[in-house]
């Protein structure tokens, strides 16, 4: 009985100074955890494919570009965007398209110790508004006649989400080349079922609904 | 070390440019594919399909089983100006019309390949003259290459 009480006496002082000891421990950590998460870099970045499709695809003309700030160089809100046009004529038809997206996600660096070099995997969801128009189709079949129509789909949307693998590298002082790979995956599409897009600002060819894709940027660092 | 970032960066560049194909390798060519199988004890199986002549009453021509027709398959196509088409089989000289109903939708595959016309079937109603029965394979005709329907003789 007398053992019992001295440990139940135990219990009570001990108890209270360990809770209390605990608080101090976990209030130092939390102030740690808010003086490590400091602002690190703001970077802008342009998508050089956008700059390669204008020699390359003439029909087509696209800007696209972020802004990545990134904090105690391990985690990078960023915030792409773009507008894109396709203006395509031909025999059988015209296709005429524009439109502008953004997405809004977050990156890990998973070389936080290296303050120059990024290496992580980031996550985004993006939005599309765009209008798109084929006129003058004229489609020939073997057996039935022809296939003359025109087609107009304004005010579409489409939302995806994208996972992303990528690396950036100082190459000078303050401008980074970086290289990524994206796994995309469409969430909606507001488009009729008679006439699909053909390509979707930010996402790409629309008839896939899971897509890969890669993007090169070289960014500029305003930050630290 | 930062040369080699450098020239990995630009080289990866160019060669993912490089590697877009503007060139058309893909078919725009819907049709359906519809698979043979003669049952009929009093009807022999080439006599039938030698016969086989396939049209619409909008066709200016016809499609004959001796001349397209390939290990008891014969491919057509639905009208891409409707959603639904009247196909008539005709075999020794009997006719079946064979009624499809379907959503079709165009598709702009790519500025080189053009448009496409990729056709779902819901259902088909057919006469039953000298065919015994219909068996909707793959209800979505987006190529030439797959097995779409089965007709029982």
């Amino acid at each position: 009985m007398k053992n019992i009480f001295k440990y139940i006496i135990s219990i009570l002082i001990f108890v209270p100074i360990i809770a209390f000891s605990q608080e101090n421990t976990d209030t130092q950590k939390l102030k740690e955890k808010k003086e490590k998460e400091k602002f690190s870099s703001i970077k802008f970045g342009y998508n050089l494919q956008t700059a390669s499709d204008l020699i390359f695809k003439p029909e087509r003309n696209s800007y696209a570009g972020l802004i990545d700030v990134s904090f105690n160089n391990l985690y990078s809100g960023v915030l792409e965007f773009g507008i894109s046009s396709i203006n395509k004529e031909n025999d059988s038809y015209t296709y005429e398209s524009s439109g502008y997206y953004a997405s809004l996600g977050f990156d890990y660096n998973m070389l936080k110790s290296d303050v120059n070099d990024f290496l992580g995997v980031g996550l985004r969801f993006a939005m599309a508004n765009y209008d798109y128009s084929a006129n003058n189709i004229n489609i020939e079949y073997p057996h039935w006649s022809d296939y003359t129509n025109n087609f107009n789909c304004n005010n579409n949307i489409a939302a995806w989400t994208e996972f992303i693998i990528s690396i950036k590298a100082e190459i000078f002082k303050n401008l980074y080349f970086g290289w990524s790979a994206r796994i995309k995956m469409n969430l909606y599409r507001s488009e009729p079922d008679a006439f699909s897009s053909y390509d979707i600002p930010g996402y790409g060819k629309s008839k896939n609904n899971f897509k890969l894709g890669a993007a090169y940027h070289i960014y500029f660092n305003f930050g630290k | 070390m930062r040369i080699s970032i450098i020239l990995f960066f630009i080289s990866s560049f160019i060669l993912s440019v490089s590697c877009e194909d503007d060139n058309c390798r893909t078919s725009t060519d819907t049709r359906i594919k519809t698979i043979f199988y003669i049952d009929d004890e009093t009807s022999v199986e080439d006599d039938v399909l030698s016969s086989l002549v396939v049209y619409s009453t909008l066709w200016n021509d016809s499609i004959y089983y001796s001349k397209e027709g390939i290990s008891n398959s014969l491919k057509f196509q639905l009208s891409p100006t409707e959603d639904i088409s009247e196909i008539v089989f005709s075999a020794l000289g009997i006719n079946d019309t064979l009624t499809f109903y379907y959503n079709r939708e165009l598709f702009l595959i790519s500025p080189e390949c053009g448009f496409i016309t990729n056709y779902n079937i819901d259902s088909i109603n057919f006469t039953k003259n000298q065919i015994d029965s219909i068996k909707i394979i793959q209800t979505s005709v987006s190529n030439i290459d797959e097995e779409h329907i089965q007709i029982y003789y």
